[in-house]
């Protein structure tokens, strides 16, 4: 077994039982909060602080620049100043290696499991989101220590500007391949100081200005939101404690090498979460819709405008006989461009 | 009444943004129903008989993969699967003018007067795009070209399924995955519409140029429905939230325009999964890149109609002006000074 696969959970007749007992409340604006839906171990927050300063210094490179001001630039090569580096969560980016403990590495399948679990939920929400998950990626642990933030952003923003004229086209595109983001709340966040105990942490609230939501995230959480402009949030600062949370996307679009955006078999994958295809997700979205179905749960409000009872063809224009080509894709739009 | 750079021929036209625009674009009226999903009110006007005229000629049949047939004096379409389906799915969809087929919304031909009209309406698009990214501002490094300007029109029985638009319907089958051989949809952000002509109540309103039925409708943002009124430019994000069909046309034709922003992929021409084309490029609404988008919007933010100047700081709910990050990868493409104006 490839340890760097979190194999999606098989959707068994329980499973589908625990996906329609899920604790859903939609936010507003595509942000679903699932509760309690998973246990974390104090144990494994005490094995994230440990490799927590490791991870820091893998975060962070440090360059100099013409006028002598050094300065941080992270994974993606955005720019940081040194005091603002001191803001910014630490990401623990592949938090399973080779020498991960077993039981780490079980617990990181177990949280995948639940997360999927509350995907399928999520996709009967939204039943068109369905299309534009094709293959997940950078699943990874954040870590706030007090004073840590995160300003207000959108997750497929890949910073694209242009001046006089001139583009100013990212290297990196694969954050704007990503349709949804999903975050896994590892501990308590609270709202009165008096309730801080050495586990929870004060401040931290996500926040997602367009909504108007502000959230506490909850041991558990699991929160499920888009990843386009209508998604922008941000995380307030923490305050005291330490907060902790998974964090992970669901993209769409053929792999395109030269703007970074690469995807893998899930047996090829060689490091935790690297994008990968999602071999499975629409039978096993189907296989909960047709069970919800037979079970008489009412789904006129959502059987025309879900794909699995839309009876759409494997691909409208293709027809049947054709499979995925990414090189035939390249060749045609080079024809039509022309 | 915006200023235009001027291209030749057919090119879509790309406005600059004047003052005179700014306090345009601030006194615009605008219903906000939350979302993204945003209305600008009656803000072309839309001459309908000779409009109308002009896109009767030039519009066609555009449903791909849908086949009319007839045999022994029987007749019904056929899909790519060989399934048959009544003669009225043929007429179900929109035709088209621009999207699939030669013809174009603007071409060599077209008569002066009616490009004049779809320059304008390009041009407003863009002046009410300035107001939406005041609305939603963290949209703005996702806008990197618009494309697909093209009219839509429905006859009785016509409507849409519904969808989102960028959503390509790919599906997996045992393991084995089924793409689409036309992948821009993933890379659209933002989608418009302009409405050319009213939906009215009852079938006592009918006057030739109206029809009934035919409401967008969004399902998941509460089933919020639009009704169309002439002039007026929709938006809405083009992901899975903005999910949205047209309901059925019940009697009349329903004529609009539609036009989108999108981001994504490289500078090399035509870039390999979607072709992306200098401003001056010679096709209407092909996906041009938009060169002054950052520092029109820069100058409307800057001035007294905007969100941002309202208080010394900002907007109060924690949003980053987009233009204070830094600019991290290299120059490409050519310079195009932005004129003052």
């Amino acid at each position: 077994m490839n340890i760097f696969d979190a194999s999606t959970p098989e959707i068994t007749d329980d499973a589908l039982k625990e996906i329609k007992n899920l604790e859903a409340d939609h936010l507003g604006g595509g942000v679903v909060r699932f509760s309690n839906t998973c246990t974390v171990d104090p144990s494994f927050l005490s094995w994230v602080d440990e490799n927590a300063s490791e991870a820091f210094e893998q975060n962070w490179t440090y360059e100099t620049d013409e006028a002598g001001n050094t300065y941080a630039l992270n994974i993606d090569r955005n720019k940081f100043s040194l005091e603002q580096v001191k803001m910014v969560p630490t990401r623990l980016l592949q938090p399973v290696k080779h020498d991960t403990p077993e039981n780490i590495v079980d617990t990181f399948q177990r949280y995948e499991a639940a997360i999927y679990k509350c995907l399928i939920r999520y996709i009967d929400m939204f039943p068109l989101v369905l299309g534009t998950i094709w293959w997940r990626s950078r699943g990874h642990v954040l870590h706030y220590d007090p004073g840590s933030f995160l300003g207000v952003h959108n997750d497929n923003d890949a910073n694209y500007r242009v001046m006089e004229g001139q583009r100013f086209i990212p290297h990196a595109q694969n954050g704007s391949r990503q349709t949804i983001a999903i975050i896994l709340y590892l501990n308590n966040g609270i709202k009165d100081p008096e309730e801080l105990d050495g586990t929870n942490y004060l401040g931290g609230e996500i926040i997602f200005p367009y909504q108007d939501i502000e959230h506490q995230g909850q041991t558990g959480d699991v929160l499920i939101f888009p990843a386009n402009f209508m998604g922008a949030h941000g995380v307030n600062t923490v305050i005291e404690g330490t907060r902790y949370s998974y964090l992970e996307f669901m993209s769409h679009g053929s792999p395109s090498p030269e703007v970074m955006v690469e995807v893998f078999e899930p047996d090829e994958i060689k490091a935790w979460c690297e994008p990968h295809w999602l071999m499975s997700i629409y039978e096993d979205y189907a296989k909960y819709a047709l069970w919800t179905q037979q079970g008489n749960m009412d789904r006129t409000a959502t059987s025309s405008v879900n794909p699995v009872f839309q009876n759409r063809s494997l691909e409208g224009e293709a027809g049947l006989e054709k499979a995925y080509s990414h090189e035939d894709v390249v060749e045609q739009n080079l024809v039509r461009g022309s | 009444m915006a200023l235009v750079r001027e291209y030749p021929g057919c090119r879509t036209p790309i406005p600059y943004v004047s003052e005179a625009d700014c306090e345009y674009i601030g006194g615009l009226e605008v219903h906000d129903y939350g979302a993204g999903v945003v209305v600008f009110r009656n803000v072309i006007d839309v001459d309908q008989p000779k409009l109308f005229e002009y896109i009767d000629k030039h519009a066609v049949h555009s449903t791909p993969g849908v086949f009319l047939k007839e045999e022994n004096g029987e007749r019904w379409c056929e899909d790519l699967e060989g399934r048959k389906h009544p003669v009225e799915t043929y007429y179900r969809n929109p035709y088209r003018l621009g999207g699939f087929g030669d013809g174009k919304p603007v071409m060599d031909e077209t008569p002066e007067d009616i490009a004049e009209f779809f320059y304008e309406n390009e041009n407003q698009i863009y002046l009410c795009l300035m107001k939406y990214i005041d609305m939603y501002t963290h949209v703005l490094n996702s806008l990197w070209w618009r494309f697909r300007g093209n009219v839509l029109k429905y006859y009785p029985n016509g409507a849409i399924g519904m969808h989102s638009d960028n959503d390509t319907s790919r599906k997996t089958r045992d393991g084995q995955r089924y793409e689409t051989d036309r992948p821009e949809a993933i890379f659209q952000v933002l989608s418009t519409i302009t409405y050319y002509n009213d939906c009215v109540d009852t079938e006592e309103e009918l006057d030739g140029t109206n029809f009934t039925g035919g409401e967008m409708w969004f399902p998941f943002l509460n089933n919020l429905t639009y009704k169309p009124r002439t002039g007026d430019i929709l938006f809405f994000p083009a992901n899975y939230v903005g999910s949205h069909g047209v309901r059925d046309i019940t009697d009349g034709i329903r004529y609009n325009y539609q036009s989108v922003f999108g981001q994504g992929i490289h500078a090399d021409e035509p870039s390999p999964l979607i072709p992306i084309y200098e401003s001056d490029s010679g096709h209407w609404c092909q996906a041009i890149y938009l060169p002054w988008l950052h520092q029109d919007w820069e100058r409307f933010t800057q001035s007294p109609h905007s969100r941002w100047t309202a208080t010394s700081e900002g907007p109060p709910n924690g949003e980053i002006n987009p233009l204070l990050r830094p600019v991290e990868s290299n120059p490409e493409g050519p310079l195009m000074p932005y004129e003052h104006i």
